[in-house]
């Protein structure tokens, strides 16, 4: 009788159900995530604007402040609660959260690559897709907590708040929050797992991030510049995010116009944001192998 | 009292001229030599070549539009648009983004790639390998943009044909571009500089780069001594063609009366050599650790 | 800055040295002064003989105490590696550089020209066999190549010093059987050779002296007859706890492999020393047959410094 027949016993204990098996990897990422001391923190800060705004609605119901309001001001509100104003926070908000994707994101992947972890971890029952899957979670998660939540928590407040059937005539602006939201999660969380696939130091993960974002305008600029177009603002990812939800949160067109984020059309916007995307999957998927060549 | 000063300075000047000068030259020639390799040739620089050589290939464009005549730009146009390009992209995001690469790596790469014992075996002192590596990341970046702005200024002028010439050689495009190509170098130094400071202290300088870029980004809006602790401001000033502030940032930018000439020079230089002073203390402590990153 | 310690010219010395990883111990207090000749370094992993060769070269600092190598410290690069040669356990490599290049750019560092940075490093290439494939690249070297183009870098310049950290590993026998004798020859000019190593009768017959270590502490240092007869002979404390630590006392003292029995301070135990274990746990269970002796507890007090000296001394007699 061979040795392992005697001795060798499979594991025959529960496993995790196969469809929620990839949370296994969203779970140690968050742990990993929040032992930093350092992150915590910013997240945590990411909630500040969110209290500010919180304050500020309020305030802005409060009688007194009304009347105060009224008395000076003839003209339009400043304090008033429409779609500018969840427009504004969800922007500032995106901003906040695609620097707490910057800081970790890379480290999602980088850190399998870099230690030769990504091999052992597909040979485990576990796909590539639920391995992206997994990694995407979390940050779906943190933009979701950062962005979405506080975001519609704002909107229901005005909601209860303004009563009078306000919350019927503004229902497309929650679909606008959550549509709004799910794009930049896609975008962000699709660009910082491709960088961070492709870099293995995670340092320059996060650089390529910042400069997808950034350098992108300048390029743009130098391109509508020089050869007099405006067909620059394709390389800049952050304009064309911009676009879309102006058109989102229907601002009107001349407003748009006076902010110059117009001179994209929104199907081109599109066609841009799915780009990114696009292109950002397909590294993904040539990066994301159970082996690794090593060149010499 | 005179005599004691006197006598301190030539002791000061004694100790100076004891001082290894030949071998620290030949140190640095190595470390230079051997970082240069490495920049140049490798697949990792690649971005950098993208980065410095990008507008190289819109103006190569623009080039060939308006000898195909399908394009007919005034000089002073083009001249506002080459002001642009510098000003926007290479001032602005490429050579800040390059040098946050090239130098953050001059250190952690040897620590990632598990060879900076290597260095530190040497009978070399930090000091001198760190202005070595910082002499070889800044001959890197330098020349790159150099080089890539140097071919948008080309291709700029070349198309207008003998009036291009005339402009370049006779009136002030020269001039022009070698004030183009000193700032270039000098925010290579003073980017550079802070970087690699940045890259000793902490092993993730995202965070503080990120800082660094709101703070150049966002500086012009400041009261104008604040302004003054800003690579950009310094920098903006010695650009040949200004250009108007534009866009969100021009309703707030506070205007502040320039410094001299030599000042704006100095300004990144003595802020370099600070940085790097510190950079030295940080170097002299640095221990061999090479845990994962 | 440390200042160097006086009167160790020609020494390796460590002044009551400890270095903590936060709250990892490193090593612990350790004391040494190694005259010139071959010096192994000999423990289990982790052990701190890395530690205490990083330390030596200042590629990390003390937490505490003073090091000097040749009176210099470690503070001073520029004097001490042109007398220092390192050859590390990082298995790493400038990127994408040649055998030949690799060993000419760091002597380079040194300020040689390069003639004589040419003439060096073939030298050196030549000590270690590796002539042919000097002009491959490292990376593609097998393990054994990159073991010996590392130690031909760290013996290039001709040092005076010599620190190795596992040389041997991965070395074929016959270059296993080549690297002692250069190390040895080395020794013999006068030159400090300080080997590390996992098993001490790899290295036995080359060294002058030797350094046992474990847990971070130097447990026993010296030539290598005299440690071995100490660690042969390096008693074991057995604590006995039983219902007549009297009777077993006055029992244990007429054996001759008993250095020493004294009563625990609560008069309930005896703590026996000796040579021979196996003959006092004999002795023991005849008591308890013999004489009705009612046994509480039995405990060696130092089973950590034991087992080393088992896992040291225990691997000369069996095959590796
Ligand atoms: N950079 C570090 N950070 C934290 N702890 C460390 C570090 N380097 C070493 N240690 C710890 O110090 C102790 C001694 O390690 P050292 O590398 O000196 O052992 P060693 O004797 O060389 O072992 P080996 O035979 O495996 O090479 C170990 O407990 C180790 O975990
Ligand atoms: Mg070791």
């Amino acid at each position: 009788m061979a040795v392992y027949k005697r001795s060798y016993r499979a594991y025959e204990g529960s496993t995790t159900p196969e469809r929620r098996r990839f949370l296994v990897l969203s779970r140690y990422a968050f742990f990993g995530l929040f032992d930093s001391r350092p992150f915590t923190a910013f997240f945590v800060l990411c909630f500040v604007p969110f209290l500010l705004a919180f304050a500020t609605i309020y305030i802005s119901h409060s009688p007194s402040v009304k009347l105060l309001l009224g008395m000076q001001f003839q003209g339009p509100n400043p304090l008033a609660i429409n779609n500018y104003f969840f427009a504004f926070f969800l922007g500032a908000q995106s901003w906040l959260g695609f620097l707490l994707i910057t800081w970790c994101g890379p480290q999602l992947i980088a850190a399998d690559l870099a230690n030769s972890a990504l091999p052992l971890i597909l040979s485990r029952p576990i796909s590539r897709t639920e391995y992206v899957i997994g990694k995407l979670t979390v940050v779906a998660t943190l933009l979701t907590a950062i962005m979405l939540l506080p975001t519609l928590i704002l909107f229901f407040l005005q909601a209860g708040l303004e009563g009078h059937g306000w919350l019927w005539s503004n229902l497309w602006m929650a679909g606008s929050i959550i549509v709004a939201s799910i794009m930049w999660i896609a975008v962000v969380g699709l660009i910082a797992l491709a960088s961070s696939a492709w870099l293995k130091w995670r340092v320059a993960a996060s650089a390529l991030m910042l400069a997808i974002f950034f350098v992108g305008p300048g390029l743009a600029t130098a391109v509508n510049l020089t050869l007099d177009t405006n067909w620059g603002h394709i390389f800049d990812l952050g304009y064309a995010v911009k676009v879309i939800w102006m058109g989102m949160f229907r601002v009107p067109f001349e407003t748009m116009h006076r902010l110059r984020i117009a001179e994209l059309s929104l199907p081109a916007a599109w066609m841009v944001v799915i780009g990114f995307c696009a292109a950002s999957l397909l590294l993904l998927n040539r990066r994301l192998k159970a082996r690794e060549v090593v060149r010499g | 009292m005179k005599a004691l000063s006197q006598f301190r300075i030539t002791q000061f000047r004694k100790s100076m001229s004891e001082q290894p000068w030949e071998l620290w030259t030949r140190q640095i020639g190595t470390i230079i030599r051997m970082d240069l390799r490495k920049n140049f040739f490798s697949r990792r620089g690649v971005w950098i070549y993208l980065l410095a050589f990008a507008p190289v290939a819109l103006t190569g464009l623009h080039a060939a539009f308006m000898l195909t005549g399908h394009a007919h730009d005034s000089m002073e146009a083009d001249t506002a648009v080459l002001a642009g390009i510098f000003q926007f992209f290479y001032l602005r995001l490429a050579i800040f983004f390059g040098c946050l690469g090239i130098f953050t790596w001059l250190f952690r790469g040897e620590i990632i790639e598990r060879s900076l014992h290597y260095y530190f075996l040497a009978p070399v002192r930090r000091e001198v390998l760190l202005l070595g590596k910082f002499l070889g990341g800044l001959l890197t970046a330098s020349s790159l943009f150099a080089a890539g702005f140097f071919l948008t200024f080309f291709l700029i002028y070349w198309p207008h044909g003998p009036a291009g010439q005339f402009f370049v050689f006779h009136g002030p495009g020269l001039g022009q571009l070698g004030a183009y190509l000193g700032v270039t170098v000098l925010a290579c130094i003073g980017y550079g500089a802070v970087f690699l400071a940045l890259s000793l202290l902490l092993r993730n300088p995202i965070i503080p780069a990120v800082i660094v870029l709101g703070w150049e980004t966002f500086s012009p809006v400041l009261p104008s001594l604040v302004q003054r602790a800003s690579v950009t401001y310094y920098l903006k000033q010695l650009c040949p063609v200004p250009i108007p502030a534009d866009g969100f940032l021009a309703l707030f930018t506070v205007v502040s009366e320039p410094v001299s000439t030599v000042a704006a020079v100095l300004g990144p230089i003595v802020l370099a050599a600070v940085v790097l002073f510190f950079a030295t203390r940080i170097a002299r402590k640095l221990e061999i650790s090479y845990v994962a990153e | 800055m440390t200042t160097p310690i006086p009167n160790s010219g020609d020494r390796v010395t460590f002044e009551n040295v400890s270095k903590f990883y936060g709250d990892v111990l490193g090593v612990n207090r350790v004391n040494l002064s190694l005259p010139p000749g071959v010096t192994s370094l000999v423990g289990p992993n982790g052990s701190g003989k890395t530690t205490l060769m990083n330390l030596m070269t200042g590629l990390i600092r003390p937490t505490e105490g003073r090091i000097g190598i040749l009176g210099l410290s470690p503070d001073e690069p520029e004097e001490l590696f042109r007398r220092v040669g390192y050859c590390t356990q990082f298995d790493s490599f400038p990127k994408g550089v040649t055998g030949y290049s690799f060993v000419f750019n760091m002597l380079k560092l040194h300020g040689i020209d390069n003639r004589e940075a040419h003439r060096l490093t073939w030298e050196a290439l030549e000590r270690v066999g590796l002539t042919e494939a000097a002009e491959r690249k490292v990376a593609g070297y097998s393990k054994g190549m990159r073991q010996r183009i590392r130690l031909a870098q760290a013996i290039s310049h001709h040092p005076s010093v010599l620190v190795l950290d596992e040389p041997l590993n991965g070395l074929d026998p016959m270059a296993r059987a080549e690297s002692l004798e250069l190390f040895q020859g080395l020794g013999k000019q006068g030159l400090h050779v300080i080997v590390s190593s996992h098993i001490l009768h790899e290295v036995d017959k080359v060294s002058d002296q030797v350094v046992l270590m474990s847990s971070g502490y130097v447990v026993a240092e010296g030539q290598i007859h005299s440690v071995r007869t100490e660690v042969k002979e390096h008693p074991m404390q057995i604590l006995v706890r039983c219902s007549d630590p009297n009777l077993l006392a006055s029992r244990v003292f007429a054996q001759d492999h008993v250095v020493e029995a004294k009563l625990s301070d609560d008069g309930k135990g005896v703590l026996v020393r000796t040579r021979d274990a196996d003959r006092f746990y004999l002795l023991l269970n005849q008591l308890v047959v013999n004489d009705n002796l009612n046994l509480e507890t039995v405990a060696p007090t130092d089973d950590d410094v034991n087992s080393v000296y088992q896992y040291l001394i225990g691997s000369e007699n069996k095959t590796i």
